[in-house]
């Protein structure tokens, strides 16, 4: 009824409260659509740094476990090295006592035992030093090394997950200030309306 | 404001059927039922907001209990890991070391007792030296006497029986140097294995770290939803303020447009 009267007064206000109010609903949308991919970024990066932390464990644990296999084992390479060490002692000892009495058979019986437990001595004892010390570098190499770029990645995961959170945040922040605006808009309108209707019922009244 | 004007109609209760206004009264009607439906549409936004809200709040209180206990986990094991890995330290670097330094003592032992009737011999000899030099020298007769003595008596100790008895005290040396490797060997694998345990007890300490990390992102994410609920719920309310206070201001400008115009007829 109030249009009627005013309707060419009111029409550049109501199109113009319509092309704000869908600008604001098109930017809205839009920054629903940017929050709800950083959403989606920061979950996918949050669990790719979760994945990265397991397998630093898993890392950390294969290099423990890698490190106490060397040890143990040339651990027990040492022990067999002792034992073969300890029987071409005897078979020294022995081979000596032989060489004071003059016994040329014990001589060269216990000279052939002392040579073949010195030898094995010898290849035990290097096996097992040498597993011994190659088990530290090796965890450091294959365990603690690879558990470092896990613990990276799962850092850099990290902060890619907290930069979409921003940007989260960012479209959140948007998104309010468009329907603020939207609904600035509406008041606007409604005002402008309420305006037109006030001045149509004085007109009528002056009639 | 959401009351029919008229309970005459049956079908349709926002509907008037009063014959003297039925233009007003249908357009008033026709506001009402409008305002009624967007009231009732924003009513189920709320209602999902609040259900959204209640069921952000329970998975917090989940979360927060998961991450306390993944936290509690977390320092078990690295009160383990510390434990094992002083006890591997203790055997793989103390003991070991021990155990190497008196396998290397009685290595010695062992060589030096094989060797000590030569040692003894040279001793002798030294000593029998030293006395003819002395004399030479002007040295005291009387001392000179008595290191001579000392010659004779270590030439006596150097003898068969006392090689003999060498041998023996080699033997047990390497018995010892065999024992203390052996206990060597044993301690660094022990040493060894308790480091794995130590380790083992660490990497579990890295799971738990990793799984309250997990529960703090879904926390984020929860009370993201929850603010995005929050805001779905604040928007309703305003919204449904905003189309009651609309539909409140179009009727009562057609209240007063009707006012006037009956008042100028």
């Amino acid at each position: 009824m109030t249009q009627a009267i005013s309707s060419s007064s009111s029409s550049f206000a109501t199109e113009f409260a319509e092309l704000v109010i869908r600008n604001e609903a098109s930017q809205a949308e839009s920054a629903h659509q940017e929050r709800e991919a950083a959403r989606a970024s920061v979950r996918e990066n949050a669990q790719k740094q979760i994945d990265a932390l397991h397998d630093a464990a898993d890392a950390t644990r294969s290099g423990a476990l890698l490190n106490a296999a060397l040890t143990i084992g040339g651990s027990a390479l040492e022990i067999r090295a002792a034992f073969s060490q300890y029987g071409a002692d005897m078979a020294c000892a022995q081979m000596k006592s032989a060489e004071c009495r003059g016994d040329a058979a014990t001589v060269l019986s216990a000279g052939t035992e002392f040579a073949s437990q010195n030898r094995l001595a010898t290849i035990w004892h290097a096996s097992g030093d040498g597993m011994v010390k190659l088990a530290a570098p090796l965890q450091a190499l294959f365990g603690d090394s690879v558990a470092s770029d896990y613990q990276a990645e799962a850092k850099r995961r990290e902060t890619l997950a907290e930069q979409a959170k921003w940007q989260a945040d960012d479209a959140s922040t948007a998104i309010d200030k468009s329907e603020k605006r939207g609904d600035k808009a509406l008041d606007t309108l409604q005002s402008i309306q309420q305006n037109e209707n006030s001045s149509a019922v004085a007109l009528i009244g002056r009639i | 404001m959401l009351a029919p004007t008229s309970s005459a109609s049956s079908t349709n209760p926002w509907v008037s059927s009063s014959p003297s206004s039925t233009d007003t009264h249908s357009q008033l009607s026709g506001a009402c039922a409008l305002l009624a439906v967007l009231v009732q549409a924003q009513c189920s936004t709320q209602s999902s907001a609040k259900a959204d809200i209640e069921h952000g709040f329970d998975r917090l209180d989940e979360l927060k209990k998961q991450l306390a206990d993944s936290i509690r986990q977390a320092e078990e094991a690295a009160n383990d890991s510390g434990f094992f890995g002083f006890l591997g330290d203790i055997f793989g670097n103390d003991i070991a070391q021990i155990a190497g330094a008196v396998a290397a003592i009685a290595a010695t032992i062992a060589t030096a007792g094989a060797a000590s009737p030569l040692l003894l011999i040279a001793i002798s000899e030294a000593l029998q030296l030293a006395a003819t030099v002395g004399a030479k020298l002007g040295l005291d007769p009387k001392i000179c006497f008595a290191i001579g003595i000392a010659s004779v008596a270590v030439g006596f100790c150097s003898g068969t029986g006392t090689a003999q008895a060498a041998g023996e005290i080699a033997d047990v040396a390497r018995g010892v140097s065999l024992g203390a490797k052996v206990a060597q060997g044993g301690a660094t694998a022990v040493g060894g294995a308790l480091h794995f345990v130590s380790a083992n007890a660490h990497a579990r300490q890295l799971d738990y770290q990793a799984d309250a990390a997990g529960y703090q992102t879904q926390d984020k994410a929860t009370s993201l939803d929850l603010d995005d609920a929050f805001a779905r719920l604040r928007r309703a309310l305003r919204v449904e303020q905003h189309e009651t206070d609309s539909v409140s201001a179009q009727l009562r400008d057609d209240s007063d447009t009707n006012t006037t115009l009956c008042q100028r007829i």
